[in-house]
């Protein structure tokens, strides 16, 4: 009888012994399928957060590329606005120096003036015989053309005639000068002094608006 | 006898029974890692709509900031311009006068 007693207490203990190597077991294989688990959306999410960031670094260097590009615009046309204030400026005191000119032309000092711009003109085409052309208004003007000419002999040591047309030459004043043979002519008008020293003007003009 | 057999007995279905339930737990372990993993795709699907959103987002940002820039930029260029309008005014007659004694000047 004892006997079976320690038989049925071994039976029983080997029974317990079942059911916590059991349990054990199944807790071992869901404590593991869950740090598997665990770790497959671990990797999952790192994964998923390294090709978002690739991605987003990827879209966001053409991003910046495009905000650059619009900057420098932005820039360029800020600069274009300086510049067309500086050019509109330059340009009226082209036109307020013509009209100041056109002014001039109609006060005693011109005649001096254009007297000196005949000569010049004859001088730089090495004097002899010359026409000079003169807008039609300019009759009225009272030039020594004889003190002209002999100036101009006198600064280039040829003998000089000097024949005046009166033509519409200019819009403002001044003269253009001939050779009479037709081969040279030199534009001492208003105008043609101003396209030649267009470079020299703009600058003083810039020089004295921008300074 | 008959005591002995019964133990027997209960010792087979015990460890029946704890078969089943390492069977069920592994069943269960392989249920958790296949949702796992379904998860994980769902997760890659994911992708292309939280790159799109968290572009959007970084757009709104950069171009708000941009227009900022710019307008700044524009503002300051237009102030600048309105001075200089007003300082090439006062000094219009001096420059005037200038190309003015310029062109008249004849050498002879």
């Amino acid at each position: 009888m004892k006997r079976i007693i320690v038989g049925e207490e071994k039976i029983s203990k080997f029974i317990e012994e079942i059911k916590r190597k059991a349990d054990e077991e199944i807790k071992r294989i869901i404590e593991n399928a869950k740090r598997e688990a665990e770790n497959i959306i671990n990797r999952a999410e790192r994964e998923l957060e390294r090709r978002v960031e690739a991605k987003i670094s990827q879209e966001t260097s053409s991003l910046e590329e495009e905000d650059k590009r619009r900057v420098a615009e932005a820039r360029l046309e800020a600069r274009r606005m300086i510049l067309e204030v500086k050019e509109k400026a330059i340009s009226s005191v082209f036109e307020k120096l013509k009209s100041q000119l056109r002014e001039f032309t109609r006060t005693q000092d011109y005649v001096e003036v254009l007297s000196k711009l005949v000569c010049e003109a004859g001088i730089a085409l090495g004097g002899g015989e010359l026409i000079v052309e003169v807008n039609e208004d300019h009759k009225n003007l009272n030039i020594n053309w004889d003190e002209v000419a002999r100036t101009i002999e006198e600064k280039t040591g040829k003998p000089t005639k000097i024949s005046v047309s009166y033509t519409h030459v200019s819009d403002i004043g001044g003269a253009i000068v001939r050779t009479a043979d037709g081969r040279f002519t030199f534009d001492n008008t208003f105008e043609g002094r101003i396209d030649r020293m267009q470079k020299t003007l703009r600058l003083l003009a810039a020089k004295r608006l921008f300074e | 006898m008959g005591g002995l057999a019964e133990k027997l007995k209960q010792i087979l279905e015990v460890e029946e029974e704890a078969k089943r339930k390492i069977e069920e737990a592994k069943r269960k372990a392989d249920e958790m890692k296949e949702e796992a993993s379904t998860r994980a795709q769902e997760l890659m699907r994911e992708l292309d709509s939280r790159v799109r959103e968290e572009i959007l987002r970084i757009k709104r940002e950069r171009e708000k900031k941009t227009e900022e820039r710019i307008n700044e930029i524009l503002e300051r260029a237009r102030e600048e311009a309105r001075k200089l309008k007003e300082e090439v005014a006062n000094k219009m007659n001096d420059a005037v006068k200038t190309l003015f004694e310029k062109v008249l000047e004849v050498k002879i």
